[in-house]
Parts: structure tokens; sequence; C-alpha cells
């Protein structure tokens, strides 16, 4: 067990009645840094963000936060945690004053003097009741509070969806300003691939409860490259090199690996790169490859649409 | 642990008074005045009186804890409690300390109450004041016992249909079984059955309302003990 990692997650597997299942998801998110977990909706990110606060019961795997176990050691991983869910979770009556007399007794290393300067920074009221605040202001207050105690891990679930842009870069700056001591982290899931772009150094991609790729962030994109082309363009060698297929009337986009793009015929450039040809390779971006990875058939039930190989 | 039950304790308190402590002071301090203004110039008769303060107090308090649940189960609440750096053992333990308070606070304003009220009405104190408040904390504290777990397993309506389903086939199986008794077994058994009764009686009115008292507060710890082994087992394995 390595004590230089925020959290380390291994083998970890949910199943549930429906059928869904996490299967052996295992990545490590080392201290001062963060990561954004990714993956279309239902695969498993809040599941994961769950477990790790165990909130849910797993059915097999460890999960350990600063080295400590999260079930076992739970008091003191919370201590040191800081949670932000998309909606709010506290009592709707509440006023921003009573979450604050309600939070500070359960962390040792409450700051009064820090949630006040986030309560000024969000324009948040002290009178002003939990019900009363827009979605955006909920969660500046969730983030107020998950501040306000030292955490040292930061765990975020889909924190922007209700930001606005300005919100949201405001969040990022947080972000980035609270992991500058080297010593603290940040685990965040998101649909939003701007904020990762700008925020992430790591990047956890989950798609149908499993593990797709976990890593550095800029290894995961240069990972990937685009293959678009016309629709008599795309060749035996490219179909059995893609990764993921979208199909539509005027042309294709395939995800390839960056690797395999020297055994496609046709396909050369710098890098792999050469958007002025056809088929034309280009970089991917985080939204291609979640859009390439995942199967979705067209919606008039042809053979248009994505397919993940 | 103890940090943590506490924490989860506080907690509790807080969800208790989300709407105000006025409110729950109301609720508390509501049911004397009340009880006091009816007594006044004789009113309530002696036993009538101790019968409403029981009932009036038990179906008030009863209601508390069911608040914390229902705080929990609107919205996403309840994801507090995964936040929390406590325990889940350590919330149920905070939860059943909450309902230990409530029973304290319901047993000494029942005494207050049964003061209060023939002093009012110009009548002398009963010598039974603190059976009959230890015997209202032993009701309400069975019917906690019995709803907790539920609370922890099932939405609220859902152990408001239980509780009150219960009962009526509880009563309507007692019912039936008076009528039925007769018919089935032979006069013999029936008048063994009767002397039984009676003997039970017999000896617990011999024994005085001391011995009432201690049974009530016996059969009290066993049924928290079985409650709180009951939800702790629950809400282990709930989801949050």
């Amino acid at each position: 067990m390595n004590t230089a990692m925020a959290l380390s997650v291994t083998g970890v597997t949910r199943r549930y009645d429906s059928g869904f299942t996490l299967d052996d998801v295992t990545f490590d998110l080392p201290a001062g840094y963060i990561m954004g977990l990714i993956g279309p909706n239902g695969a498993g990110k809040s599941t994961l963000i769950r477990l790790i606060l165990n909130m849910i019961r797993r059915d097999a795997g460890e999960i350990h936060v600063f080295g400590l176990d999260n079930i076992a050691d739970e008091e003191r991983v919370k201590e040191g945690l800081g949670v932000v869910f998309d909606s709010n979770y506290f009592v709707e009556t509440w006023t921003v004053n009573k979450v604050e007399k309600t939070m500070a007794p359960m962390y040792p290393a409450w700051d009064h003097a820090v949630f006040d300067g986030y309560l000024k920074r969000f324009g948040l009221e002290r009178g002003g009741k939990v019900k009363e605040l827009s979605r955006g202001m909920q969660m500046k207050l969730m983030l107020a509070v998950a501040l306000s105690h030292d955490a040292r891990l930061l765990i975020l679930d889909e924190p922007t969806s209700g930001l606005d842009v300005l919100a949201r870069d405001d969040l990022m700056d947080i972000l980035q300003d609270y992991i500058a001591d080297g010593n603290r982290s940040v685990i965040f899931s998101t649909h939003i691939t701007a904020d990762l772009e700008r925020a992430a150094d790591f990047i956890t991609y989950i798609t149908g409860g499993r593990l797709y790729y976990t890593g550095p962030k800029d290894e995961f994109t240069e990972a990937f490259r685009v293959v678009k082309g016309g629709p008599d363009e795309l060749t035996a060698d490219l179909a059995a090199a893609a990764v993921g297929v979208h199909r539509y009337e005027t042309g294709f986009d395939v995800l390839v690996r960056a690797e395999d793009l020297n055994r496609i015929a046709g396909t050369t450039g710098v890098d792999g790169l050469d958007e002025f040809r056809t088929p034309a390779i280009e970089p991917a971006s985080i939204d291609d490859i979640i859009r390439l990875t995942n199967a979705r058939v067209g919606v008039d039930g042809t053979n248009r649409g994505s397919e993940a190989a | 642990m103890m940090t943590g039950v506490l924490r989860a304790f506080g907690l509790d308190l807080r969800r208790l008074g989300s709407q105000g402590w006025g409110n729950l002071l109301f609720a508390v301090v509501a049911i004397p005045v009340a009880l006091v203004l009816m007594s006044v110039g004789g009113r309530l008769s002696s036993s009538l009186s101790s019968s409403m303060i029981v009932g009036c107090l038990v179906g008030a308090f009863s209601v508390m804890p069911m608040t914390v649940f229902g705080y929990e189960q609107q919205g996403g609440h309840a994801r507090m409690n995964g936040v929390i750096p406590v325990r889940r053992l350590g919330q149920v333990t905070g939860r059943y300390l909450l309902l230990g308070v409530l029973a304290v606070v319901l047993f000494v304003e029942c005494l207050v109450c049964q003061a209060a009220v023939p002093l009012s009405s110009g009548r002398p104190l009963t010598p039974d004041v603190p059976v009959v408040a230890v015997l209202a904390m032993a009701s309400y504290v069975m019917i906690e016992a019995v709803a907790v777990p539920l609370l922890y397993r099932f939405p609220m309506q859902k152990v408001w249909l239980i509780l009150f389903g219960g009962c009526l086939v509880i009563g309507a199986a007692a019912a039936a079984l008076v009528k039925l008794l007769p018919l089935v077994l032979p006069a013999s058994a029936l008048a063994a059955c009767a002397r039984v009764a009676s003997a039970v009686i017999e000896t617990l009115a011999a024994a005085g309302p001391a011995a009432a008292a201690f049974a009530g507060i016996i059969v009290m710890i066993v049924a928290v003990v079985v409650s709180f082994i009951a939800s702790s087992r629950i809400y282990r394995g709930k989801e949050l």
C-alpha cells in the first residue's frame, strides 16, 4: 500500500439485482493531483463514489484513502474528506448558519474563518435558507463546507452540473488552489469535459461498469485518433482497427488507437495526424473518445450511429 | 466510537429542531398547559386526567423521532449520513440516545403534568404518580422499539400502515379469540385459564405499583436491546 496515494481503489466490484455490475475497478490517485472521473450516464461513476464513501456495500475489492481502509477506519477517513454531490444534501429548512452549526462539530479541524471566507466569496448569506438557494448556490454551500475542515481529499459528484460558465471557472480555480500545496487531491465526476481539459491531471474513464482507462489526461487523448471519411472510405483495415465507429449519411467517424494507425493502409502523416487528406486523421477529444467507445443504435433503426468495438 | 455517537446525536437534535426550536418547545409545553386549563374547575376526573396525560404525551413524543426519519427520507438528505465522519453503528446508537433523552423528557413532563393537573383543580396528589410516569415512558419506548427498526427499513407511509394495520389485526385477533374460545375449549379448561389469569393479576396487585414499574423497566430494556440490534442490522445493509 502506497501512503503517497490519496486514493487507491483495488478490484472494486459491486453487483446490482438489476444486472448492472461495476466490475473490478482499479486505479490510484496520487496526492497533489486532480482526477476526472468520466463516463456516460449509468456507467458507474456515482456508484464508485458511493463505494468510496461506504454509502453502499461492495462485493469485492479494497478502497484506501491516504492509506486508511475506507470501512475499517471510516471515521478518520471521512474527517479528511470533503464531499460535494450534484444536488443538495442538507435539510432544506436549515439556514446557512445552521448548516455550519451542524457541520462544525463533525470535524475536529473545522475553521470558522475559512467557512466565513467562502461564504463571502460565494455570496452566501448566513440567514438564507437552503431551500431558497439556487442549485448553483446550494452546490457552493456544499463546497464551502467541504473546504472548511482541512480535507485532504475532495470528492465531487457532478459538481459543475448546475453552474454557469463563470461559476465553473471559479470552481476550477478553487480546485487548482486547493491542491497547490501538493498534499491534497481531488476526484470529481463530470459530463462537462471542458472542466477536465482545464483542471484534471488524471482521467479515470468507466463505461458499462468497467474501467476503460486510468492514467494521465494527456496520455488518454494522445492514445487515440479520430479518422473521418466519406461513406465508401471505411476500409476493412480501418474497420478492423476501430475502437468505435459512428456512421452517418455523409460519412463516418472512427476512433482508433494511435499505435494502430501505421497498420491501417493510407493513414500516414506527422504523428499519424493529417486532417487535409481523406480519410482525415484528427486528434481525439475526450468527448470523441466517450462518444465513440459507447455503442448506440441509430434512432431510425438503421446501422447508422455508434458501434463500440 | 463515543465521539461518533455524540456527533450523530447532535445531528439528530438539529434535525429534530429543523422547523425551529420554538415549535418543539411549544409541542412540549402546550400539552401540560392545555391539560391544566382543562382541569381548572374540576372538569377532569382524576382517572381521566391520568389517561389523558399519558395518551397526549406518548402520542406527541412518538411523532418526534419520526420527524428525524422523515427528513432522512426527503430529497437527498440521507446522503448526509454517508458524508459525516460517523460509522453506521454510531449513527444508530446516536438515534437511540435521542430516543432515550426524549423518554426521560417524557417521564419528567408526565410527572409535572400529574402534579400540576390535580393541584390546579384543588385535588390532592395521588401516590401512583411515579408509576404512571414510568408506565407512560415504557409505553413510549415500546412504541419506538417497534417503530424505529421499521423506519430504518421502510418508507414512513408504509411504517404507518404496518403499525396501524398491526394494531387492527392484533385487536381483531384478540376479539375473535375471546369470542371463539368458549366455543372451542371445554368449560373446565376455560375455568383453568381464568384461574391462571386472576392469579397473575392478584400477584401483580399484591406486589404493588413499584413491582409493576420494575417489570415495566425490564420489559423496556429488553425491547430496546432487541430493537437496537434489529435497527443496526437493517441500517448496516442499507444503501444511502
